[in-house]
């Protein structure tokens, strides 16, 4: 094969100048692998004051100055200057690979890893979850066209895994990370920390073949979402909410999770309060209210959780339905 | 969210903030790690300082007692209210002379302070001959004081004879008296160690017409609110210590019309009394220095309190007084400045640090506002930047911001006032003076202008000094 060869040849292509210096950067457990793996070419996807994200594929590494939010993998510097030295264009192509990101003007070297902290999983106590709902109760809502329909969705997703409502919310609305997707996060986040992690698996197996629709980066942070991981603010939360932290601590914690971004933070909100909402153990009743498209739910599962019959014709199904 | 309910305040599941104090190769040692570090410039106290240091620092008395140093200072006024002969101000006998700087010995006094004795002799009449005053001067007859002791003042050599007549100020505030000569001009003169004819007669011309003409001024003026020439000259580009222009020509404003009142006087001399002080941008700081001595004077002894009320020096030594030490000085051999040279002269040229100008320093003037004088870099050398950062740095060794006293670059940011001792002691930064510099051989004059700090250990001893005196518990 070639590729051993014509990998070089590419490292060639986008050469460091002579002597440019590599800046030291953190990376990730959670970074993509192709960012130690051989050097390729990777896209600049998107350039801001604190961020510069870079593509491969439906894979995003984020590269973070250390005032921007600490997004789980990304690959982070100790100063804006060391992103402005990079001097990339969106569009552009940078080489990344053996724990280097190499642009012709300089270059971050990977000199240690950073790990982050997942949100806990274990069930809620019923005290702790009222504790968490009124935490959250009035925080910032989400106050576009799409509100309503956002918490429709998050509602039927929240009572059980379902294909046409999570259809429904990837890649729902504008911007790299579409609120719909935040509050798909939220809720999977959500019900990972309240314990509700059948619930969760089967959202994420409905989720995930569906991420096609979605940007690179938005379906990079469900991903990680599916896998427990978030930024700080949310990680603080839910550990919050274990911890059996007052409300009015609850509230200040939530009212940072609130404050993510421009839509982001209400949204991740909506999702998170959705996955509170339905009590542990009998989620049918109140959610066929809002009654949008088929609520497939798994009802026969209810007494014994262990492995119920529906699933995995549900998940096959997701699976092929958009393949 | 309270951090205390995570085990460990939450340090092992969030990112630790790094701050590293001091050397930098910790700091740059995680940068490498790609940590993001935040660095803290410290570093140890300065050597043999920890235990006095420990001692004035846990010393209950004195956070109180540098408030009131502070307070005091920054009260004070500085009325000139007469000029006379220092024989009568001062009680000055014949044969005793007052010089810069901490006591002296003419066995150890440098070239500079030598040439102005032999010059005092002169004019005194005491010797007829520069041989003569030399072998007077070493024998017993003879009494030297410090100007400090007598609350007074003298800019280099600093020599103060009884014929000399002197400025008196007055702080009606604290009720200080203080006195400083009359300035001679630059070049060859009497405070930089000449004492030629030249030197002899100049001193006689002050004696017999420039301090009786401008003794009827300010008699017929009443009082000169020195003090308040400091804040204009800060505003107008002067520091107060090498530049002096901006003073010295707001009190011959305020004194001309008085001195050319004098209808008794000879036209000639006023005349030339005028265009003597007009033509000296240096005629001030001998009314700058003595506001500056009353400023200080009105924090001396106040037990505790470590604040620098006097940095002297006398071609020899160095020495300081602390506001809690009483009249106890610190003394070590003085630095010799480092600047800009006249003519031909070079740093083999220059004598060690001399003059009790170092009190415009002391009360905030000076090197302490060189930013508000960047000018002042063309005659004692360095940049703009470095009188600007001077400036800052001088915050760190001092307890508080002039009220008054403001430098306009800094956003009229009040001048660092009041020196602390402990400051200095733990940050290591030393006062930065801007001098004049003189011929180390006497009779050779002034040399140059430049800059200096005092050595460190004199802030050692009165840190050692300071401790002693903390009253021990039970």
């Amino acid at each position: 094969m070639q590729t051993a060869e014509a990998r070089p040849d590419r490292a060639r292509a986008l050469p460091c100048a002579p002597g440019a210096h590599l800046r030291p950067a953190a990376a990730s457990t959670l970074s993509p692998s192709w960012l130690q793996a051989q050097p390729a070419p990777t896209e600049v996807a998107a350039v801001f004051d604190q961020a510069i994200y870079l593509r491969r594929g439906q894979e995003v590494l984020p590269l973070l100055a250390p005032e921007a939010l600490m997004l789980p993998g990304a690959l982070r510097v100790i100063t804006r200057a060391d992103l402005d030295a990079l001097r990339v264009r969106v569009g552009e192509g940078v080489l990344v690979g053996g724990g280097e990101v190499r642009t012709p003007r300089g270059g971050l070297v990977v000199r240690r890893v950073w790990r982050p902290q997942p949100v806990p999983t274990a069930p809620l106590p019923e005290s702790a979850r009222q504790a968490a709902r009124a935490g959250l109760a009035g925080l910032a809502p989400l106050e576009d066209a799409l509100a309503g329909r956002l918490a429709e969705l998050a509602a039927v997703l929240a009572a059980g895994p379902d294909l046409e409502a999570a259809r429904g919310l990837v890649g729902l609305g504008p911007g790299l990370t579409p609120a719909g997707d935040d509050v798909l996060c939220g809720l999977l986040l959500g019900l990972r920390a309240s314990g509700r992690d059948r619930e969760r698996s089967l959202l994420e197996a409905a989720m995930l073949p569906l991420l096609g629709r979605t940007t690179a980066i938005s379906a990079t942070l469900l991903h990680q979402a599916a896998q427990g991981y978030a930024v700080p603010p949310v990680v603080a939360l839910l550990r919050a909410w274990h911890r059996g932290a007052g409300v009015s601590a609850l509230t200040l914690a939530g009212r940072l999770v609130a404050g993510i971004g421009h839509t982001s933070g209400p949204a991740l909100v909506l999702g998170l309060t959705a996955a509170l909402a339905a009590p542990q153990s009998r989620p049918a009743r109140h959610t066929s209210a809002p009654g949008t498209g088929p609520v497939t739910r798994t009802t026969p599962a209810r007494t014994t959780p262990a492995r119920p019959q529906p699933e995995p014709v549900l998940v096959a199904g997701a699976t092929r339905g958009t393949s | 969210m309270s951090t205390t309910e995570q085990p460990l305040r939450g340090l092992l599941t969030r990112d630790p903030s790094v701050v590293a104090a001091g050397a930098g190769i910790f700091g740059d040692a995680l940068r490498q790690q790609a940590v993001p570090v935040t660095d803290v410039e410290w570093r140890p106290p300065m050597d043999g300082t920890s235990e006095a240091l420990a001692r004035v620092l846990a010393d209950p008395r004195l956070t109180e007692a540098n408030a009131e140093a502070l307070r005091r200072i920054t009260a004070a006024e500085a009325e000139l209210v007469r000029i006379a002969p220092a024989s009568e101000v001062l009680g000055l006998q014949r044969g005793e002379f007052l010089h810069s700087g901490p006591p002296l010995t003419w066995e150890r006094a440098s070239g500079p302070m030598r040439g102005a004795l032999l010059g005092a002799m002169l004019f005194e009449g005491l010797a007829s001959t520069a041989e003569e005053a030399e072998q007077k001067l070493a024998g017993p007859d003879i009494s030297l004081a410090p100007c400090h002791s007598r609350g007074a003042v003298g800019p280099m050599a600093g020599v103060i004879s009884p014929s000399m007549w002197v400025f008196e100020l007055r702080d009606p505030v604290h009720g200080n008296v203080s006195h400083c000569s009359l300035n001679e001009g630059l070049g060859k003169v009497l405070r930089y160690g000449a004492y030629s004819e030249e030197v002899i007669t100049r001193l006689e011309w002050m004696r017999d017409v420039l301090g009786p003409v401008l003794a009827g001024a300010v008699e017929r003026h009443g009082p000169v609110d020195i003090r308040a020439y400091l804040p204009q000259m800060l505003q107008m580009g002067d520091e107060g210590h090498n530049r002096n222009r901006s003073a010295t020509l707001m009190f011959l404003r305020d004194l001309l019309p008085h001195i050319v009142a004098q209808g008794d006087r000879d036209p000639a001399d006023i005349a030339e009394v005028c265009r003597f002080v007009g033509a000296n941008d240096h005629f001030a700081l001998n009314l700058v220095m003595p506001a500056c001595k009353l400023a200080m004077a009105a924090a001396k002894d106040i037990p505790g309190s470590s604040v620098v009320v006097t940095m002297a020096r006398n071609g020899t030594d160095f020495g300081i007084q602390l506001a809690g030490t009483g009249d106890e000085w610190f003394t070590a051999p003085a630095n010799t400045p480092e600047g800009l040279f006249l003519g031909s002269y070079g740093p083999e040229d220059a004598n060690p640090d001399i003059g009790d100008s170092a009190i415009t320093e002391t009360a905030g003037m000076g090197g302490f506002v060189m930013a508000a004088a960047p000018a002042i870099v063309r005659l004692v050398g360095g940049n703009v930047d470095f009188a600007l950062t001077t400036t800052r740095t001088m915050y760190e060794i001092t307890l508080g911001e002039h009220p008054s006293l403001q430098v306009p670059i800094l956003e009229f940011r009040g001048a660092p006032i009041a020196i602390d001792a402990t400051a200095v002691a733990r940050t290591g930064v030393l006062p930065q003076i801007n001098t004049g510099m003189a011929g180390r051989v006497a009779g050779t004059g002034q040399v140059g202008a430049g800059l200096v700090t005092p050595p460190a250990e004199v802030f050692v001893d009165a840190l050692r000094s300071l401790a002693d005196r903390v009253p021990t518990r039970d």
